[in-house]
């Protein structure tokens, strides 16, 4: 009895036990909810109406990372590649299949390829999403930083050998002075988008473009960016440009897993009407479902990159070796189910530069074995760092069984794009990459397709650290004067010879090229057409 | 009261050791990361060996180990979690972001795993070995076997997709929507919480079981006390001591759970920010996320301990 007593005056009773947990419960509900409406994640998917209509959000799943640089002059990112084309114009720009050009920012295309000037005049009337005119200084400025020798950029590459500087003529001109004539340079301008001098001269700008701030003078603004989420975008109302948005607001999701990515535009709700990156063996998933899924052959290919100062790498013979022993037709059957073909060139067949490589890997285990052998190398152990780019995933069990079958222990370490090429950047030791690359995100011509892996200062190059090799310089050499060669036939034999160079050297060099796939549904879109290169282009589309 | 004041304190003054020895083991765990903090500053600046001196100089990457220890304490002291290695933004706007869509969802599946397994298990001891309870067994021992991951994959499957009822993915803030909220949270939160509520619902029928079977119960209901009152008011309040412990316990399962659940879903929360760092090798956010999940941990299992010395009168005495 004195303990009933003494607990009814020292503690709540136990019937109150109920009570704390219930106002704890409510409490924590509530808080809960308060801190979820005043912070935490934003929204990452359509928080609007049904999808159609011209008010509607469109929403579209990109099987690659927004997280890679946003920095039009220094990205290869896939994901910022497709979104800047909406963002910001070049002076031209191309169409994204064609890719013939079209007049973006500037008025008219040259009319005089064959000329060593280039003269534009802006659009009247264009401006940045920020309100600001586009000026002459503002193309002075991209174009300085992609020509300044101190400043190492992506774009300096598909530059530098032949522009020699951009002039302004007045407020609204400007003149490209070349340095000998380049008919292919047109088909480039699209990579230099435009930028606002005001913006991007500010310390510390160009880090915060890396990041993802945009402001460009397309179709499109970007309003919101969450790394490893989405990113957001509403039609610039003063836009005055060819390609005028037809969606009032976009939601491009980030999903790098097959499996989400799949699922977000399966169904009869689903909860976006374009997905690219679409893995093989959904393809006829999604077309019972009534969407279409397209795809086309081009650059697209899983490479292996080895560390040239990480032994025995530094042999050709071990690098030749660890290529003859993949099974590419197994993995173009298994993992791709078909879409692609083991690589016989740097380029993929369809390319008008095309010519099969002297040296073709073909399955020759027994071959491999020899050159290991041959190069002193036994008890080799590999890791393979790799990207988690979904059909590259598919692909990395063929090359580990292919290299264990050959005495070769292998270990896959696939991770994000973003932390490989951080890796990357950051110097760290490696021995093999093994990514996806398609050099038609930037154009189709086999010369810039080539400078974009291969050249004395490429940012390739100094991941493979291969520039100093006796071997690469004569490379670029040749490189450099198939570049300046002004007989179109010349040319190309000239780059198909180098190319045998490349195959032969086998530093940077593709296994197997495939399709890319894109599905979409086309009772809420039109106007779509699949590309076969990374990302998506809305910029011909609409809602049905 | 003054003894549970006094308890409150020594439990408080106890949680010193025990996170000195969390950020210890963490601490001592990420120190075998491979990733170089000064190399990661400098990311694609090529730096040289000088610059690469003068950063760890700098920052005290040079210092002895128990002197980095005693400066990591005092950076977390200052809410600095570090800086992470890819983004280079701090690790606590990383964190401070992500937390509130865990702190949604595991409150959500905790609500959802209380409602269900409280209906299952009172329904299942009220109709002790009759078929209702037989129904609730199989059901609850098929949601113990059942791993959340798995219960999510096919919820996408027939919820989302075939049905389309829910989002397959993604995140509204309720602050845009709240039905939109509440439309892509459902299913995380019933994957994260059905195979909780399946092992509450054989812990609440044991407790209700028991209660019932004792003689207070048969003096109410036979001194003409409507069953319905006499399990709602007496039996309820007394079983669910013991259930209401062990979901504390919960708490913890719920929060690894969603580290597989998020990632599943797309949902940017503290699991998927805590998967993608150990997948791109940024250990200052690993180490964030996981030292803010032990924490919160830590916490709520203060708060039980605390709530069951108040309800339990020996425990009282004995301390």
């Amino acid at each position: 009895m004195r303990d009933v007593t003494r607990d009814v005056s020292t503690a709540p009773h136990r019937r109150s036990f109920l009570k704390y947990t219930g106002a704890l419960g409510a409490a924590a509900a509530i808080s809960s909810s308060l801190s979820a409406c005043s912070s935490g994640p934003e929204s990452t998917n359509d928080t609007g109406g049904g999808a159609g209509g011209a008010n509607s959000t469109i929403t579209a799943v990109i099987g690659y990372g927004n997280d890679g640089s946003w920095d039009p002059t220094q990205t290869a990112s896939a994901f910022s590649m497709a979104a800047n084309n909406h963002i910001y114009e070049g002076l031209l720009d191309t169409d994204p299949i064609s890719r013939e050009p079209y007049a973006a920012l500037a008025t008219a295309v040259p009319a005089d390829l064959g000329s060593t000037s280039w003269k534009f005049t802006l659009r009247a009337g264009a401006t940045f999403h920020d309100g600001k005119p586009v000026t002459a200084d503002d193309v002075v400025f991209v174009f300085d930083r992609i020509l300044d020798p101190n400043t190492q950029t992506l774009a300096k590459g598909f530059f530098a050998s032949w522009l020699k500087e951009v002039k302004k003529i007045d407020a609204r001109n400007v003149e490209l002075v070349l340095k000998f004539p380049f008919p292919e340079g047109v088909s480039r301008l699209t990579l230099a988008k435009i930028m606002p001098k005001h913006v991007f001269s500010q310390p510390g700008a160009w880090d915060d473009a890396i990041k993802g701030k945009a402001i460009g003078s397309g179709p499109y603004r970007q309003t919101a960016h969450h790394p490893k989420s989405n990113t957001t975008f509403e039609a610039f109302a003063a836009y005055n440009g060819p390609r005028e948005p037809a969606f009032k607001k976009m939601n491009w999701m980030t999903m790098v897993d097959a499996a989400p990515r799949v699922a977000k535009i399966s169904g009869s709700s689903a909860g976006a009407q374009i997905a690219d990156n679409i893995p093989y063996a959904n393809i006829q998933q999604l077309k019972s479902g009534g969407l279409d899924v397209q795809g086309g052959a081009g650059m697209n290919n899983l490479f292996l990159m080895f560390n040239t100062k990480h032994k025995p790498f530094d042999d050709v013979r071990v690098r030749q070796a660890l290529r003859y022993a993949i099974d590419t037709e197994k993995m173009v059957q298994v993992a791709l189910k078909g879409h692609g073909k083991p690589s016989t060139s740097f380029l993929n067949e369809a390319n008008p530069s095309y010519r099969a490589a002297k040296t073709v890997y073909g399955y020759d285990p027994e071959k491999a074995k020899a050159l290991l052998k041959a190069a002193g190398v036994s008890g080799l152990e590999i890791e393979i760092l790799s990207v988690n780019v979904s059909w590259i995933v598919d692909c990395l069990p063929t090359i580990k069984a292919s290299w264990d079958a050959i005495g070769v222990k292998t270990t896959l370490n696939p991770q994000e794009t973003t932390a490989v090429f951080t890796k990357m950047d950051q110097k760290q030791d490696y021995q093999v990459v093994s990514a996806a690359s398609n050099p038609n995100q930037f154009g189709l011509d086999a010369d810039l397709i080539m400078h974009y892996n291969y050249g004395p200062q490429n940012l390739w190059m100094g991941y493979a650290r291969w520039a100093d090799n006796s071997v690469a310089k004569q490379l670029f050499k040749d490189m450099d004067r198939a570049t300046q060669e002004p007989d179109p036939e010349k040319k190309k034999t000239m780059i198909q010879d180098y190319i045998d160079i490349v195959a032969e050297e086998a530093v940077l060099y593709p296994v197997v090229h495939n399709e890319l796939m894109t599905a979409w549904d086309p009772r809420k879109l039109a106007g779509i057409r699949a590309q076969p290169y990374p990302g998506i282009n809305l910029l011909q589309a609409k809602w049905v | 009261m003054v003894a549970i004041v006094r308890i409150l304190a020594r439990r408080i003054i106890l949680l010193v050791p025990l996170m000195l020895g969390i950020v210890l083991f963490v601490f001592l765990v990420m120190r075998f990361s491979d990733v170089d903090p000064a190399s990661a500053f400098f990311q694609g600046a090529n730096p040289t060996p000088g610059q690469l001196h003068d950063f760890r100089e700098q920052n005290g990457l040079l210092d002895p180990f128990p002197v980095r220890y005693l400066h990591f304490i005092g950076d977390l002291l200052h809410g600095d979690l570090g800086i992470s290695a890819l983004t280079r933004a701090p690790v606590l706007d990383q964190v401070a972001t992500a937390l509130p869509l865990t702190l949604q969802l595991t409150f959500l599946g905790l609500g959802i795993a209380v409602i269900l397994s409280l209906l299952g298990g009172v329904t299942a001891a009220i109709y002790r070995d009759r078929l209702p309870d037989q129904i609730i067994r199989v059901v609850s021992l098929t949601g113990v076997a059942a791993p959340a991951f798995w219960l999510a994959l096919l919820m996408i499957q027939y919820l989302a997709v075939d049905l389309g009822w829910f989002p397959t993915g993604g995140y509204i803030n309720p602050a845009d929507s709240f039905t939109g909220w509440l439309k892509t949270m459902t299913l995380p939160a019933l994957a994260l919480s059905l195979p909780v509520a399946a092992q509450l619902t054989r812990i609440v029928r044991t407790a209700v079981v028991e209660e019932l079977d004792k003689d207070y119960v048969r003096t109410a209901i036979g001194s003409g006390l409507p069953p319905r009152v006499v399990v709602g008011r007496n039996v309820l309040r007394n079983a669910l001591i013991n259930p209401l412990t062990v979901l504390g316990l919960r708490v913890g399962y719920l929060l690894g759970g969603a580290v597989v659940i998020e990632t599943i879903f797309s949902l940017p929360g503290m699991g998927k920010l805590m998967i993608d760092a150990v997948k791109n090798g940024d250990p200052a956010v690993v180490q964030g996320v996981v030292l803010t999940t032990a924490t919160g941990f830590v916490v709520v299992n203060l708060v039980i301990d605390i709530l069951y010395l108040l309800v339990n009168p020996r425990l009282r005495d004995a301390a």
